[in-house]
Protein backbone atom coordinates (compact mmCIF):
# COMPACT_ATOMS: atom_id res chain seq x y z
CA UNK A 1 0.00 0.00 0.00
CA UNK A 2 2.79 2.43 0.96
CA UNK A 3 4.99 1.94 -2.09
CA UNK A 4 2.48 2.98 -4.85
CA UNK A 5 1.58 6.06 -2.81
CA UNK A 6 5.26 7.00 -2.45
CA UNK A 7 5.70 6.46 -6.19
CA UNK A 8 2.71 8.73 -6.94
CA UNK A 9 4.17 11.37 -4.66
CA UNK A 10 7.53 11.04 -6.35
CA UNK A 11 5.88 11.46 -9.75
CA UNK A 12 3.97 14.52 -8.54
CA UNK A 13 7.19 16.11 -7.25
CA UNK A 14 8.95 15.37 -10.53
CA UNK A 15 6.05 16.76 -12.55
CA UNK A 16 5.98 19.87 -10.39
CA UNK A 17 9.68 20.50 -10.92
CA UNK A 18 9.34 19.94 -14.69
CA UNK A 19 6.42 22.38 -14.93
CA UNK A 20 8.08 25.03 -12.77
CA UNK A 21 11.37 24.61 -14.67
CA UNK A 22 9.57 25.08 -17.98
CA UNK A 23 7.72 28.14 -16.68
CA UNK A 24 11.00 29.64 -15.41
CA UNK A 25 12.67 29.18 -18.80
CA UNK A 26 9.70 30.59 -20.76
CA UNK A 27 9.17 33.59 -18.48
CA UNK A 28 12.87 34.41 -18.15
CA UNK A 29 13.26 34.08 -21.93
CA UNK A 30 10.30 36.35 -22.71
CA UNK A 31 11.27 39.01 -20.16
CA UNK A 32 14.96 38.93 -21.10
CA UNK A 33 14.16 39.17 -24.82
CA UNK A 34 11.59 41.96 -24.31
CA UNK A 35 13.94 43.95 -22.05
CA UNK A 36 16.87 43.67 -24.45
CA UNK A 37 14.77 44.75 -27.45
CA UNK A 38 13.34 47.75 -25.58
CA UNK A 39 16.83 48.83 -24.55
CA UNK A 40 17.85 49.22 -28.19
CA UNK A 41 15.69 52.33 -28.56
CA UNK A 42 14.40 53.85 -25.29
CA UNK A 43 13.22 57.02 -27.07
CA UNK A 44 10.91 55.02 -29.33
CA UNK A 45 9.73 52.94 -26.37
CA UNK A 46 8.88 56.18 -24.51
CA UNK A 47 6.62 57.12 -27.42
CA UNK A 48 5.04 53.65 -27.30
CA UNK A 49 4.25 54.09 -23.60
CA UNK A 50 2.92 57.61 -24.15
CA UNK A 51 0.65 56.33 -26.93
CA UNK A 52 -1.29 54.34 -24.32
CA UNK A 53 -2.40 57.75 -22.95
CA UNK A 54 -2.20 56.50 -19.37
CA UNK A 55 0.85 58.56 -18.38
CA UNK A 56 2.10 62.01 -19.38
CA UNK A 57 5.25 62.33 -21.50
CA UNK A 58 7.67 62.77 -18.57
CA UNK A 59 6.76 59.65 -16.58
CA UNK A 60 6.51 57.71 -19.87
CA UNK A 61 10.14 58.60 -20.62
CA UNK A 62 11.20 57.56 -17.11
CA UNK A 63 9.44 54.21 -17.48
CA UNK A 64 11.05 53.75 -20.89
CA UNK A 65 14.53 53.70 -19.35
CA UNK A 66 13.51 51.83 -16.17
CA UNK A 67 11.23 49.05 -17.40
CA UNK A 68 13.72 47.27 -19.74
CA UNK A 69 16.25 46.95 -16.90
CA UNK A 70 13.58 45.70 -14.50
CA UNK A 71 12.57 43.07 -17.06
CA UNK A 72 16.20 41.99 -17.48
CA UNK A 73 16.74 41.79 -13.71
CA UNK A 74 13.52 39.83 -13.21
CA UNK A 75 14.62 37.45 -15.98
CA UNK A 76 17.99 36.98 -14.25
CA UNK A 77 16.27 36.58 -10.87
CA UNK A 78 14.07 33.80 -12.23
CA UNK A 79 17.19 31.85 -13.18
CA UNK A 80 18.70 32.14 -9.69
CA UNK A 81 17.05 29.75 -7.19
CA UNK A 82 17.36 32.08 -4.18
CA UNK A 83 15.79 34.97 -6.08
CA UNK A 84 13.19 32.95 -7.98
CA UNK A 85 10.14 33.57 -5.75
CA UNK A 86 10.76 37.33 -5.64
CA UNK A 87 11.32 37.46 -9.39
CA UNK A 88 8.12 35.42 -9.97
CA UNK A 89 6.21 37.90 -7.82
CA UNK A 90 7.55 40.83 -9.87
CA UNK A 91 6.90 38.98 -13.14
CA UNK A 92 3.28 38.47 -12.07
CA UNK A 93 2.97 42.17 -11.23
CA UNK A 94 4.56 43.18 -14.55
CA UNK A 95 2.27 41.00 -16.66
CA UNK A 96 -0.77 42.17 -14.66
CA UNK A 97 0.14 45.80 -15.42
CA UNK A 98 0.78 45.03 -19.10
CA UNK A 99 -2.57 43.21 -19.38
CA UNK A 100 -4.49 46.08 -17.79
CA UNK A 101 -2.72 48.68 -19.97
CA UNK A 102 -3.43 46.80 -23.20
CA UNK A 103 -7.06 46.12 -22.19
CA UNK A 104 -7.54 49.81 -21.34
CA UNK A 105 -6.12 50.85 -24.73
CA UNK A 106 -8.45 48.40 -26.51
CA UNK A 107 -11.45 49.62 -24.51
CA UNK A 108 -10.73 53.21 -25.59
CA UNK A 109 -10.32 52.18 -29.24
CA UNK A 110 -6.71 53.37 -29.50
CA UNK A 111 -5.04 52.44 -32.76
CA UNK A 112 -1.58 51.71 -31.37
CA UNK A 113 0.98 48.93 -31.16
CA UNK A 114 1.88 47.64 -27.72
CA UNK A 115 5.66 48.11 -27.89
CA UNK A 116 5.97 44.94 -25.81
CA UNK A 117 9.00 43.76 -27.78
CA UNK A 118 10.38 47.13 -28.76
CA UNK A 119 9.15 49.74 -31.16
CA UNK A 120 9.69 47.70 -34.33
CA UNK A 121 7.42 44.81 -33.30
CA UNK A 122 3.99 45.96 -34.45
CA UNK A 123 1.85 43.40 -32.63
CA UNK A 124 -1.89 44.18 -32.84
CA UNK A 125 -3.39 44.88 -29.41
CA UNK A 126 -5.71 41.86 -29.36
CA UNK A 127 -2.76 39.49 -29.82
CA UNK A 128 -0.76 41.40 -27.23
CA UNK A 129 -3.66 41.06 -24.78
CA UNK A 130 -3.91 37.32 -25.39
CA UNK A 131 -0.15 36.89 -24.97
CA UNK A 132 -0.07 38.98 -21.78
CA UNK A 133 -2.95 36.97 -20.31
CA UNK A 134 -1.16 33.69 -21.05
CA UNK A 135 2.06 35.02 -19.51
CA UNK A 136 0.16 36.35 -16.48
CA UNK A 137 -1.34 32.90 -15.90
CA UNK A 138 2.12 31.34 -16.35
CA UNK A 139 3.70 33.75 -13.82
CA UNK A 140 0.87 33.17 -11.34
CA UNK A 141 1.23 29.40 -11.73
CA UNK A 142 4.97 29.63 -11.09
CA UNK A 143 4.37 31.76 -8.01
CA UNK A 144 1.87 29.17 -6.76
CA UNK A 145 4.22 26.25 -7.45
CA UNK A 146 7.12 27.99 -5.69
CA UNK A 147 5.06 28.95 -2.65
CA UNK A 148 3.30 25.65 -2.07
CA UNK A 149 5.54 23.14 -0.27
CA UNK A 150 6.08 19.82 -2.02
CA UNK A 151 3.48 17.28 -1.00
CA UNK A 152 6.31 14.85 -0.25
CA UNK A 153 7.71 17.14 2.44
CA UNK A 154 6.67 16.61 6.01
CA UNK A 155 6.33 19.45 8.45
CA UNK A 156 7.72 18.89 11.92
CA UNK B 1 10.44 37.26 -0.82
CA UNK B 2 9.15 40.85 -0.63
CA UNK B 3 12.53 42.19 0.52
CA UNK B 4 14.29 40.65 -2.47
CA UNK B 5 11.54 41.91 -4.80
CA UNK B 6 12.08 45.41 -3.46
CA UNK B 7 15.82 45.00 -3.94
CA UNK B 8 15.27 44.05 -7.60
CA UNK B 9 13.09 47.13 -8.05
CA UNK B 10 15.85 49.31 -6.59
CA UNK B 11 18.65 47.57 -8.50
CA UNK B 12 17.01 48.51 -11.81
CA UNK B 13 17.30 52.21 -10.95
CA UNK B 14 21.09 52.37 -11.39
CA UNK B 15 21.35 51.15 -14.99
CA UNK B 16 18.11 53.02 -15.81
CA UNK B 17 19.75 56.30 -14.77
CA UNK B 18 22.80 55.54 -16.89
CA UNK B 19 20.56 54.64 -19.84
CA UNK B 20 18.61 57.87 -19.49
CA UNK B 21 21.84 59.83 -19.45
CA UNK B 22 24.23 58.07 -21.81
CA UNK B 23 22.23 55.90 -24.22
CA UNK B 24 22.55 57.29 -27.76
CA UNK B 25 18.77 56.83 -28.19
CA UNK B 26 17.70 58.13 -24.77
CA UNK B 27 14.37 60.00 -24.53
CA UNK B 28 14.41 63.74 -25.16
CA UNK B 29 14.00 64.95 -21.58
CA UNK B 30 13.35 68.59 -22.41
CA UNK B 31 10.48 67.50 -24.66
CA UNK B 32 9.23 64.93 -22.14
CA UNK B 33 8.91 67.52 -19.36
CA UNK B 34 7.52 70.21 -21.66
CA UNK B 35 4.72 68.43 -23.51
CA UNK B 36 2.58 70.11 -26.14
CA UNK B 37 -0.84 71.02 -24.73
CA UNK B 38 -4.00 69.39 -26.01
CA UNK B 39 -6.67 72.08 -26.14
CA UNK B 40 -10.45 71.61 -26.60
CA UNK B 41 -12.04 73.49 -29.50
CA UNK B 42 -14.18 75.57 -27.11
CA UNK B 43 -11.06 76.92 -25.40
CA UNK B 44 -9.51 77.87 -28.73
CA UNK B 45 -12.56 79.93 -29.64
CA UNK B 46 -12.39 81.82 -26.34
CA UNK B 47 -8.72 82.74 -26.70
CA UNK B 48 -7.78 86.35 -27.54
CA UNK B 49 -8.41 86.94 -31.20
CA UNK B 50 -5.00 85.74 -32.30
CA UNK B 51 -4.95 84.31 -35.78
CA UNK B 52 -4.58 80.56 -36.01
CA UNK B 53 -2.69 78.50 -38.54
CA UNK B 54 -4.47 75.17 -38.75
CA UNK B 55 -2.43 72.10 -39.65
CA UNK B 56 -4.18 68.93 -40.81
CA UNK B 57 -1.96 66.00 -39.77
CA UNK B 58 -4.20 63.32 -41.28
CA UNK B 59 -3.21 61.35 -44.36
CA UNK B 60 -3.28 63.37 -47.63
CA UNK B 61 -6.21 61.30 -48.94
CA UNK B 62 -8.32 62.28 -45.91
CA UNK B 63 -7.29 65.91 -46.35
CA UNK B 64 -8.26 65.77 -50.04
CA UNK B 65 -11.68 64.35 -49.14
CA UNK B 66 -12.49 67.06 -46.65
CA UNK B 67 -10.66 69.45 -44.34
CA UNK B 68 -11.14 72.54 -42.23
CA UNK B 69 -11.27 75.56 -44.55
CA UNK B 70 -7.86 77.23 -44.54
CA UNK B 71 -6.03 74.28 -42.96
CA UNK B 72 -2.78 73.11 -44.52
CA UNK B 73 -1.91 69.46 -44.90
CA UNK B 74 1.26 68.27 -43.16
CA UNK B 75 1.78 64.63 -42.30
CA UNK B 76 4.80 62.42 -41.73
CA UNK B 77 4.41 60.88 -45.18
CA UNK B 78 4.41 64.21 -47.05
CA UNK B 79 6.64 66.18 -44.68
CA UNK B 80 9.32 67.24 -47.17
CA UNK B 81 6.88 68.34 -49.88
CA UNK B 82 4.31 70.03 -47.61
CA UNK B 83 6.59 71.83 -45.16
CA UNK B 84 7.58 74.73 -47.48
CA UNK B 85 3.91 75.74 -47.84
CA UNK B 86 3.51 75.73 -44.05
CA UNK B 87 6.61 77.88 -43.57
CA UNK B 88 5.37 80.30 -46.21
CA UNK B 89 1.91 80.60 -44.65
CA UNK B 90 3.04 80.90 -41.03
CA UNK B 91 3.22 84.36 -39.43
CA UNK B 92 5.15 84.89 -36.15
CA UNK B 93 2.08 86.15 -34.26
CA UNK B 94 0.06 83.09 -35.23
CA UNK B 95 -0.83 80.24 -32.93
CA UNK B 96 -0.43 76.86 -34.65
CA UNK B 97 -3.12 74.25 -34.00
CA UNK B 98 -2.59 70.70 -35.24
CA UNK B 99 -5.44 68.21 -35.60
CA UNK B 100 -5.78 64.64 -36.75
CA UNK B 101 -8.48 62.03 -36.75
CA UNK B 102 -9.86 61.92 -33.21
CA UNK B 103 -9.07 61.18 -29.59
CA UNK B 104 -6.98 58.11 -30.32
CA UNK B 105 -5.05 59.72 -33.16
CA UNK B 106 -1.32 60.10 -32.62
CA UNK B 107 -0.32 61.94 -35.81
CA UNK B 108 -1.13 65.42 -34.48
CA UNK B 109 1.23 64.96 -31.53
CA UNK B 110 4.04 63.65 -33.75
CA UNK B 111 3.55 66.50 -36.25
CA UNK B 112 3.38 69.17 -33.55
CA UNK B 113 6.53 67.85 -31.89
CA UNK B 114 8.40 67.77 -35.16
CA UNK B 115 7.26 71.33 -36.00
CA UNK B 116 8.41 72.54 -32.60
CA UNK B 117 11.72 70.72 -32.89
CA UNK B 118 12.54 71.64 -36.49
CA UNK B 119 11.06 75.15 -36.73
CA UNK B 120 11.33 76.16 -33.09
CA UNK B 121 7.62 77.01 -32.85
CA UNK B 122 6.56 77.74 -29.29
CA UNK B 123 2.91 78.75 -29.79
CA UNK B 124 1.78 75.33 -30.93
CA UNK B 125 -1.02 73.15 -29.51
CA UNK B 126 -2.95 70.03 -30.43
CA UNK B 127 -6.71 70.09 -30.95
CA UNK B 128 -8.34 67.74 -28.43
CA UNK B 129 -10.53 65.14 -30.17
CA UNK B 130 -9.25 66.47 -33.51
CA UNK B 131 -11.33 66.06 -36.63
CA UNK B 132 -14.31 64.66 -34.69
CA UNK B 133 -14.51 67.87 -32.64
CA UNK B 134 -14.39 70.05 -35.77
CA UNK B 135 -17.15 68.04 -37.44
CA UNK B 136 -19.29 68.01 -34.29
CA UNK B 137 -18.96 71.79 -34.02
CA UNK B 138 -19.97 72.21 -37.66
CA UNK B 139 -16.62 73.76 -38.60
CA UNK B 140 -15.94 71.05 -41.17
CA UNK B 141 -18.07 68.67 -43.17
CA UNK B 142 -17.41 64.94 -42.72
Amino acid sequence: MGRPRRRRKGLAVKLRSIVSGTLVIVLAGVLGFAGALKLRDPAAFATDIENFQLLPAGPSALFAVYLPWLELLVAAGLLLPRWRSSAALLATALFAVFTVAVAAAMARGLDITCGCFGHAAATPLRWALLRDLVLLVAALSLLFLLKKPHSGETRR
Amino acid sequence: MFRRALLLLLLALGPALLTGWFHPRHPDWSEAWNPIASVPLANLSSLPAAPILWIDAREPADYARSHLPGALSLSETTWETSLPAVIEAWLPEQRVVVYCDGGGCLASRATARRLRRELGLTRIVILKDGWAALVAAGKASP
